[in-house]
Parts: C-alpha cells; sequence; structure tokens
C-alpha cells in the first residue's frame, strides 16, 4: 500500500495570514535574526557570567571545575560538528540513485 | 483453572493481551470497532499490569519439550520498560486512527505485544520467540511503505533481525548446556549479569543483543529501514526495538566493561552522520542511535545510579522520540516528504505540530524543565562518579551534538528556515491528540513541580540511589546552570555560523554509510561471481549437478526418517550446529538479496 496521497498546496511567499503567524509569525521577520543573535548573546553572557559567580563547584571531572568549562565546551562542540559537516558531505554523500543504479540490473 | 477474570489477568503477560488485541484488529473492518481495539488493547495491558500479584516471582510458566517457559515474571526493571512500551502502544494506536490499514494496525499491535512479552518473560526461550516475532511483524510496517526501496529495505531489515535471533537461539543453547536450564533465576543472581570472559556462549548473547541495539558497524539496518517505513511504522519502529535490546543488555550484561566504550561511540559517531543528512527522518535514526549510545554506556558502567540512569533514559526517550517521529510523519503525511530541501516554513498551516516538535526538540536537547534532562543526568552523573574523563567528554560532546541534529536542525527546517511554499494542513485530530499526550509526558516527567519526576524516579529498580540523587543532585542551582550553559552557548554556535555562512547547506543525496559494504563491493563480487558462472558453460553446471546429486545424497541419508539423526537423541550440539548453517545461509541471503 502507497502512502496516502500528499495533501500538498505549493504557494509562493505572499501576505496572507496564516493560523501559526499569530505564534510564530515573528521568526520571518527579516529582524528576528539578529534580535535572536543579541538576544543570546546578552544570555550566554548572563549564564557565563552567573558560572563564576558561585560558589566553586565540586565536580568529580576535574576539568570541569573551570568556570566556563560548559559555556566553551558547548560552544566549541557544537561548531566542530558543524564544521566537519563539510568535509564528511564531500566524502560522503552521493547521487541519490546512488544504489538504485546497479540494484535496478538485477529486479 | 481460573475463573475469576482480575485473577487471570493478575497472572497474564500483558504482552499477551496486547498481541491478542492485534490479532483481533486484523479480523475487524468496521473503523470504529477496530480503533475500540487498537486503543483498548494497550489499556487493558495497563490494566493487567496494575494488578500482578507479584514481583520476582514466575507467575505463569508452561511446559515446552522439557524446557520450563516462564511467560510472565515481574521485576522492577521489566516494569520500567512494559509501562513505558504499553505508553507508546496505545499513543500510537491513537496516532494511527486515521488510517485504514488493518494490516498495519495489526501488526503494530502484534509488534508492539511481542516486545512488552519480551519484557515480562523469565526465561530465554520466551525472549527468543517473542524476539522473533518482533522481528516478523515489524516488517510489514517498512514493507507497507509500497516502494521499491522500503520492499528491499525490509527485506534486508528482516534478514539482519532474524540473525540476532539466530544468534540469541545459540546463547540460549549455550546457557542451557551450561546451567541445565534457560530460566534467568539460573544465570542471573541479584544485579549480576553474564559474563563475556567467563560464561559460555554469552559472546553469542551479547552480539544478538548488540545487533538489536545497532551497536557501531552493526547499526545501519535503522537507518536503512526505519525512515523507508509508513508514517506512522517509523513513529511504531522507533519505541520497540532497541530499548527491547537495551532491557535485554541490561538485565544480562549489567557492568559489562565492553559496553562503556561501545555506547560512548554509540553516542558519538551517529552525530557526524546526522549533521550531513538530508532526510529528517533518517536524521532521527541517527539521533536514535546517539541516544540508545548513552543507555548502553550507562549499563557498562553498572553501578546502581548509572543503571537507574540507563531505565529512566529509555522511558523518556520511548516517549519523546516517538513524538519527533510522529511529528515527522504528521509532515510526511501531509507534504509527501521529510527531506530538508523540500521543507521550511510549515509552521505557518501546521503550528500544533511545530509546537509539539519543539517540545520534543527541546527534551531529547535535555533542557531542564523537560524529561531528557532528568534521566540523562543520572547517567552524566554516574560516569562522572566513576572519574572517567574521557567517557564523560565523549557523552557530554555528544550532548552538544543532540541538540544540532534533534533539538535545532529537525525543527528548523521543517517548519522554520526558508519558506518552502508549502502550505500544508495541520495533522489530523488524532495525530495531534496522540502527539500531545507524548508532549504531556515530556514536561510532566520534567517538571519538577508536577509530580511527574517522583513518579519516574519511583519507577526506577534501585530506589534509594534514586532519591538520594532526586533530592541532593538533580536540581541544584550549579547542575541546572552548567547544563544551560552547554546548551545556549551550543545554540549559539548555531547562530554564528549560520549568520556568517558556515553552516553546510541540505543537499539532495544518498550518505554513505556501513551498508555500502554489502550494497556495493559484496554486490559486486556476487555480479562478478555469476559471469565466472556463466563463462564456464555447461561444464561446471554438469560438475556442479553431480556434486549437488551426492551432497543431496548424504543430507538424505542423515537428516532423512532412517538417517543417522533419527537414531539418536536430540542435543543441543545438534542444535547449535543447526542454527550455525541457518546463520550462514542468512547472511549468504542477505549479501545475495541487495
Amino acid at each position: 500500500m502507497s502512502e496516502p496521497a500528499p495533501d500538498e498546496h505549493n504557494h509562493p511567499p505572499s501576505m496572507t495570514k496564516y493560523p501559526g503567524d499569530a505564534i510564530f509569525g515573528w521568526t520571518s521577520s527579516k529582524k528576528t535574526g539578529s534580535i535572536v543573535f543579541i538576544g543570546m548573546l546578552v544570555v550566554c553572557a548572563a549564564l557565563a557570567i552567573a558560572s563564576f559567580l558561585l560558589p566553586t563547584r565540586h565536580e568529580y571531572i576535574h576539568m570541569a571545575e573551570f568556570a566556563p568549562f560548559y559555556a566553551l565546551f558547548g560552544f566549541g562542540a557544537f561548531a566542530f560538528v558543524v564544521l566537519m559537516g563539510w568535509p564528511l558531505a564531500k566524502l560522503l554523500r552521493r547521487p541519490e540513485n546512488y544504489y538504485e543504479s546497479k540494484e535496478t540490473d538485477r529486479d | 483453572m481460573i475463573s475469576d477474570p482480575v485473577s487471570l489477568l493478575a497472572v497474564t503477560n500483558p504482552g499477551l493481551v496486547v498481541i491478542l488485541a492485534g490479532i483481533v484488529a486484523y479480523f475487524v473492518r468496521h473503523r470504529i470497532a477496530r480503533a475500540v481495539i487498537t486503543i483498548g488493547g494497550p489499556l487493558l495491558g495497563l490494566l493487567t499490569l496494575s494488578l500482578h500479584s507479584a514481583q520476582g516471582v514466575p507467575l505463569a510458566t508452561m511446559e515446552l519439550m522439557n524446557l520450563t517457559m516462564v511467560i510472565y515474571q515481574v521485576e522492577k526493571v521489566s516494569i520500567v520498560f512494559g509501562l513505558a512500551f504499553l505508553i507508546a502502544a496505545l499513543v500510537n494506536s491513537i496516532y494511527a486512527l486515521h488510517q485504514k490499514d488493518t494490516l498495519q494496525d495489526s501488526m503494530a499491535l502484534i509488534y508492539a505485544g511481542a516486545a512488552i512479552a519480551a519484557t515480562f518473560c523469565g526465561d530465554l526461550m520466551s525472549v527468543f520467540i517473542f524476539w522473533e516475532v518482533t522481528a516478523i511483524s515489524s516488517v510489514f510496517l517498512i514493507l507497507r511503505s509500497g516502494t521499491v526501496e522500503a520492499y528491499k529495505a525490509s527485506m534486508r531489515y528482516l534478514g539482519i533481525q532474524i540473525l540476532s535471533g539466530v544468534l540469541l537461539l545459540m546463547g540460549a543453547g549455550f546457557v542451557q548446556s551450561a546451567y541445565g536450564t534457560m530460566e534467568f533465576s539460573a544465570f542471573l543472581t541479584d544485579g549480576e549479569g553474564l559474563s563475556l570472559t567467563e560464561d559460555p556462549g554469552a559472546i553469542f548473547l551479547f552480539l544478538a543483543l548488540g545487533i538489536k541495539a545497532a551497536f557501531p558497524l552493526m547499526h545501519n539496518w535503522l537507518q536503512d529501514s526505519y525512515p523507508k517505513a509508513t508514517h506512522t511504522g517509523s513513529v511504531v519502529l522507533s519505541a520497540f526495538t532497541t530499548k527491547l535490546a537495551v532491557y535485554a543488555l541490561l538485565r544480562f550484561f549489567p557492568g559489562e566493561d565492553a559496553l562503556i566504550w561501545i555506547g560512548a561511540i554509540m553516542t558519538v559517531f551517529p552525530v557526524f552522520f546526522a549533521v550531513v543528512e538530508n532526510d529528517l527522518r533518517k536524521v532521527l535514526a541517527y539521533s536514535l542511535n546517539n541516544q540508545v549510545g548513552f543507555m548502553v554506556c550507562a549499563i557498562g558502567i553498572g553501578t546502581p545510579l548509572a543503571l537507574n540512569g540507563a531505565a529512566a533514559h529509555a522511558f523518556c526517550h520511548i516517549i519523546y522520540k516517538g513524538l519527533l517521529f510522529m511529528s515527522m510523519g504528521a509532515v510526511l503525511y501531509r507534504t509527501g516528504t521529510t527531506k530538508a530541501t523540500e521543507l521550511g516554513g510549515l509552521y505557518r498551516t501546521m503550528p500544533i505540530t511545530a509546537i509539539f516538535c519543539l517540545i520534543g526538540a527541546a527534551s531529547i536537547s535535555a533542557f531542564p524543565l523537560f524529561s531528557g534532562f532528568v534521566a540523562k543526568s543520572l547517567t552524566m552523573s554516574a560516569v562522572g562518579y566513576e572519574h572517567m574523563t574521557v567517557i564523560w567528554m565523549m557523552l557530554l560532546f555528544a550532548s552538544a551534538g543532540v541538540l544540532e541534529h534533534s533539538g535545532i536542525k529537525i525543527p528548523y527546517f521543517a517548519f522554520f528556515g526558508h519558506d518552502s511554499g508549502k502550505r500544508p494542513k495541520e495533522a489530523p485530530f488524532n495525530m495531534l491528540l496522540a502527539m500531545g499526550i507524548a508532549a504531556f509526558f515530556c514536561v510532566w516527567l520534567g517538571f519538577p513541580m508536577l509530580g511527574g519526576v517522583d513518579f519516574l524516579y519511583g519507577l526506577l529498580p534501585y530506589q534509594e540511589e534514586a532519591s538520594a540523587y532526586l533530592e541532593k543532585d538533580l536540581w541544584t542551582v550549579d547542575h541546572v546552570l552548567t547544563q544551560f550553559q552547554l546548551l545556549m552557548f551550543a545554540a549559539l554556535a548555531f547562530i554564528v555560523l549560520n549568520r556568517i555562512k558556515l553552516y553546510p547547506p541540505e543537499k539532495r543525496g544518498v550518505i554513505l554509510d556501513t551498508d555500502w559494504v554489502y550494497r556495493r563491493p559484496a554486490y559486486i563480487f556476487v555480479v562478478w561471481l555469476g559471469a565466472v558462472w556463466n563463462r564456464l558453460g555447461p561444464a561446471a553446471s554438469d560438475a556442479a549437478l553431480k556434486v549437488s546429486k551426492r551432497v543431496f545424497g548424504h543430507i538424505e541419508a542423515t537428516f532423512s526418517p532412517q538417517g543417522q539423526l533419527s537414531r539418536g537423541p536430540l542435543s543441543t550440539g545438534m542444535a547449535i550446529w543447526t542454527s550455525v548453517v541457518l546463520a550462514v545461509v542468512m547472511i549468504l541471503a542477505l549479501f545475495t538479496g541487495g
């Protein structure tokens, strides 16, 4: 049995109002990117400062006692994963019919 | 003979109730009646579980060919997994109510029921039987997509799952010969499992569970098959197979050192595949791999806190991963695709699905106040307490990776990001209801004042450690703060890399994984063999015919009713060698079946 016919309606971007605009419409605003970026900088700065203000943590992993450890690790790990995407995509990505082109011969 | 229904349910494995509901559902064509059965089955299963009369002792046994099969035995840890499976089965049934496919409804329940039944068994033979039922019933959830790719993937999936079952049977055979029984009570003492080096056959059990849990290099059946299942099928698949393996690992191999590294590697490597994958359901499949890695690692640590972590993580994961698969299933149902390159901006017409997806994303990312946080923290702390710095760093790295692929990529590319121009309808009511229930659990289980955290921790197998952790460690300011730091700075990295255009663009294509080995080189080798065979011509065929006649003669002399094997008693060794032959045939079939 095949999947149900997609109930799909393609429309060019327009000024039409949709139900989701009330909740998420702000995400499409041109200024949103900058506002979110600045907001995140403020939040992250506050979190970093808070880690210095807290009494020294007793961590079972020594390096985690360094106050901004989690902040630096989070940023670094995420950036590493994303940046590794470039060489990995070159190495591992193949055309969509990569397997089908060979396998179909046998059907 | 039990005549009282309550007494009967008290000794009935809840999984059998769900399996029965699945069988009945196949014959009921009236949609409302079938809905009553598909929802009523898991509900009755929950009632059955609540009525169990005792823990740690066999509640129902059966004799089969001199084997005592314990078909119902409730343990603390089996309640965690069984309850999560029953909730998942119920939610999945609601999610699939719009569907008119009786076979899929039926198989989804039989599959769920078999997984539930396996968690409440007390011997290896019963586990093996239900293990195989999960394999056979679940394959229909992939097949029913109806595409050629789904058919091929389902055959590869079936071959690998059956191979896992064969290995399990081999391990069970060794246990039988060593202990004289397959009952857990004979070889699993309190908190102690099998030893890979000392217990004969343990390696076969380990490999069987490793395949089902999708250990590294054994994992690709998952990414190959789940994204090709139907929009409801992938939701069902996400809940049971791998978590059944986690349950079995927790029972058979707690504290097995090899699992620490296997689990840690499992958490890390899928992160890199997920970042370049275009199909969002495949991204979720890699994410599933990564999450199961946390559980496997915790089982390897083996301390009470770590085992609590594995159980709690499995419970929460079944629900939030189901929620994420449901949101992508709704997108697939409405748009016909889950490719990131073809999606974006769906929040406009699917805002409720988008909200549920975000709740699932927050949960899997372990944001404080969501279920992932209260579950994953146990494992992270358990690793820290053992001073395993490298493993701890790997898990922390994987936690940031989870935020990338499941916390941000899934909702961002489907519902936000660039506007694809697609304006599909919101998901049907039953799908929204199912997602709403799952989202409720994600919040309830993670929010401190709602009672869900106490409920979850109250279920865990080691109560003393769970209570102590809840009181002293979970909600400390520094714990919550450091978790926020990790996640918010990771999110900041996403924004920065996106702004400076260093985030890799989504592109169409397939990402090579370990399945390449049997889909390309092995395939080419088989084709080459065929070509060589053809060149050799009739002479080779004639020789082969003579050889096959002689082989057949030997087989007949051995296996026929008058053959050698019929003259002596059936031994465990013979069963094992039969399993070996079957395993070899399965592997050959896998390679040659494309």
